[in-house]
């Protein structure tokens, strides 16, 4: 209401509604005219402030839940992944003497005392497994290089600190332990995030590459990613074929085309997963047809194979493609391909000039669900596929509930919401889905 | 007619061969799982000894399939409730707002869409299990609810672009206050629009299997999660059973919100 009353009070030729003239103050000059105008815009100003505020106080349940559901959850766990709290909350006072060391050889005997304060005190208490795990992440072999000089050390002993440490173990005559700890003595670390990539910072703090027998990350997002973009790629040729021909169907069939892909994409997740396994097992329907038509005459192995994940998702996904490509399909009315075809273009030329870039904003909002979806797949690969068919959500659920590196768990979540993300800005962008109306 | 007439008829029947192998890729692999629910044998094979309804009492006599059933029916409502509720009034807000705020809110509103499953999962596992009630049912409802949220704010809102402002401006001239207007004017022709939201949050939550493999109270597994287990550990036709029922309640799901949508055109071709 308050948008036509302003309309009507703008004076002619000032095509301001009052939503934007609340953004824009006008500059004119004050004459005696404008004067009673201004008092008026002003307090139709604020009519407008208040409704705009009434409406977005209508927003804020959702907004207020989803910040303590589901905002506040990410923060705290995005930043698990720069946490160092299990090394600093243990060693706070060797953290900081250690801030203040060059780095070069060995600390000084002071610095030395403090960690073997640190230590003896921590020796005995859950808090040393702790600490031993934290730095075994760092390099295999710290773990008991920490609890077996913890204990030695709570045994008791005399001499200076390096004396006692090297006692009990010769690591510690060596700079590396000592690196690392300076390395990792801050607040925050960037040793997660590094690791999840096949990283590391080497004693000098330049980055570089994880040895080769415990670099496997980059080639579990490689072949995420390879898995997705197939996937996309399969969807959208198919999913377009089967958009196209469907529109061309009379009402009734056409109806009962899309009743299909509705079942298809209601049909929970599990459940097709569960109809994959009973098509493709080892006795399965699929090796008995094959046997029977005397194609093969022993069962073929497709559960375990990229085969079957791949298959699997696809049909999982494909409905996602469909719908939006069909929808976008539907508004674009047939006598554009006529017109070209009638201006002389090749059926084929029509299609790929005209047609198919009416399709994109269809083709951009397919091509993005399907993706940022096959991205985060977990349940499918984990029933279908064998350990070499894992991506990186069944490693961010494994460092979480089996081998509890939370910090690695953490920064492999990380990275996979950053790709996500990415590829969706990306196609998003490519293809101008903000154009598609909701 | 003319001489496009032949490869027009090919390109057609190639059309309708690639339709009727991508609908029977969708469906067939779905109507396998059925008949196996009847099967009289052990195992999860065709062909089936004979036809039996044992693994339905197996699964109806089964505490832990029954409880499963239980509070997967129950933390769904929840989230429906909760999805619906939220997300009605916040689509409702963005609809009347014309600042870029509310654009900004929607986004965040609809963002939990590409935020892999996996991060939410173990995002609100470490959250919750550190404020102490990952355990309990009401962690999975809330994680349910923010992924369900962007469902309910996208349907309501593209139901209110069809919707008439000038009817609550009727409402409100006429004496009505801002509650009224919306309980007797403005929610009656929305509402087939809310309550497809609410049926897709439904829908999500009783499918849902990520988030319930992190959270949620261990004693009382919902469907999705017991389903899980029983295709990881021993796959007996008892799984088809329960496949069977979860595809039966989608179906049922699914045929409300089209009868819904059927209603939505109705309406909408009543109204000015």
């Amino acid at each position: 209401m308050a948008a036509g009353l302003a309309q009507a009070a703008t004076p002619p030729g000032q095509e301001t509604t009052a939503a934007t003239s609340a953004r824009q103050p006008s500059h004119q000059g004050v004459t005696g005219a404008f004067a009673a105008n201004d008092d008026l815009r002003r307090r139709l100003r604020r009519i407008d402030r208040l409704r705009e505020a009434k409406a977005l106080a209508l927003t804020l349940p959702a907004l207020l839940f989803l910040i303590v559901a589901l905002i506040a959850p990410l923060v705290f766990f995005m930043s698990r992944a720069a946490d160092n709290a299990d090394l600093t909350d243990h060693l706070p006072r060797t953290s900081q003497a250690m801030a203040g060391w060059d780095g070069d050889g060995l600390p000084p005997e002071d610095i030395q005392r403090i960690l073997v304060d640190e230590l003896s005190g921590i020796a005995g208490t859950p808090g040393l497994a702790v600490l031993a795990r934290r730095l075994n992440y760092q390099e295999p072999g710290y773990r008991s290089l920490i609890q077996k000089t913890a204990n030695g050390l709570r045994a008791g002993g005399s001499g200076t600190a390096a004396e006692r440490l090297t006692a009990i173990d010769a690591r510690w005559a060596e700079p590396s332990i000592w690196q690392t700890l300076r390395q990792e003595s801050g607040r925050w670390t960037s040793f997660f995030m590094l690791a999840a990539i096949d990283l590391k910072k080497d004693t000098a703090g330049a980055i570089a590459s994880a040895p080769p027998e415990r670099a496997i990350y980059q080639r579990v997002f490689a072949r995420t990613f390879i898995a997705s973009l197939s996937v996309t790629l399969i969807c959208l040729v198919l999913g377009y074929a089967t958009a196209y021909a469907l529109l061309r169907l009379r009402t009734g069939l056409g109806r009962i085309a899309l009743l299909v892909i509705l079942i298809s994409l209601w049909t929970s997740l599990l459940v097709r997963t569960l109809a994959w396994i009973i098509i493709l097992q080892k006795n399965g329907v699929l090796n008995s047809a094959l046997m029977g038509a005397g194609i093969v005459d022993e069962p073929v192995q497709f559960i375990r194979t990229w085969f079957a994940v791949i298959l699997a998702m696809v049909h999982l996904l494909l409905p996602l493609m469909i719908l939006p490509i069909l929808a976008v399909m539907r508004g674009i009315p047939p006598s554009y391909m006529r017109a070209a075809q009638s201006l002389g273009a090749a059926p084929f030329r029509a299609f790929w000039s005209v047609y198919l870039p009416l399709t994109y904003p269809g083709i951009g909002a397919g091509v993005v669900l399907v993706a940022t979806t096959s991205l985060g797949f977990f349940i499918t690969p984990e029933l279908l596929g064998g350990p070499e068919h894992q991506m990186i959500s069944y490693f961010v659920a494994f460092f979480t509930n089996m081998s509890v590196n939370w910090g690695l768990a953490s920064a492999l979540g990380v990275w996979l919401f950053v790709i996500t993300i990415a590829m969706f800005a990306g196609v998003a962008k490519g293809f101008g889905i903000a154009r598609i109306k909701p | 007619m003319s001489t496009t007439s032949l490869p027009q008829r090919a390109g057609s029947a190639f059309l309708n061969t690639i339709l009727l192998g991508m609908l029977g890729f969708l469906l067939l692999p779905i109507l396998f799982v059925i008949p196996l629910s009847l099967s009289a044998g052990e195992f999860f094979i065709y062909p089936m000894p004979g036809l039996s309804l044992r693994w339905y009492e197996a699964f109806f006599s089964d505490r832990a399939w029954i409880s499963s059933l239980w509070s997967s029916i129950v933390v769904a409502t929840s989230t429906m409730v909760l999805a619906t509720v939220l997300g009605t009034l916040a689509a409702i807000g963005f609809w009347q707002s014309r600042s870029r705020l509310g654009m900004v809110i929607l986004v965040v509103l609809v963002s939990p869409l590409i935020i892999p499953v996996v991060v939410v999962a173990i995002a609100l596992f470490f959250f919750y299990a550190r404020l102490g009630f990952a355990n309990s049912m009401w962690s999975l409802v809330m994680g349910h609810t923010a992924i369900a949220l962007p469902l309910v704010v996208l349907t309501v809102a593209a139901t209110l672009q069809t919707y008439n402002p000038n009817l609550t401006r009727a409402a409100a001239s006429l004496g009505a206050s801002p509650v009224r207007a919306f309980f007797d004017v403005m929610l009656p022709l929305i509402a087939p629009g809310v309550a497809t939201g609410a049926l897709l949050a439904f829908a999500m939550s009783f499918d849902e299997c990520v988030l319930s493999l992190f959270l949620g109270s261990p004693e009382q597994r919902t469907l999705p999660r017991q389903l899980f287990s029983g295709l990881r550990e021993s796959i007996t036709p008892v799984v088809a059973v329960a496949a069977t029922l979860i595809i039966v309640l989608a179906s049922a799901l699914l045929l409300a919100s089209l009868l819904l949508k059927a209603r939505a055109e109705r309406l909408r071709g009543e109204s000015p």
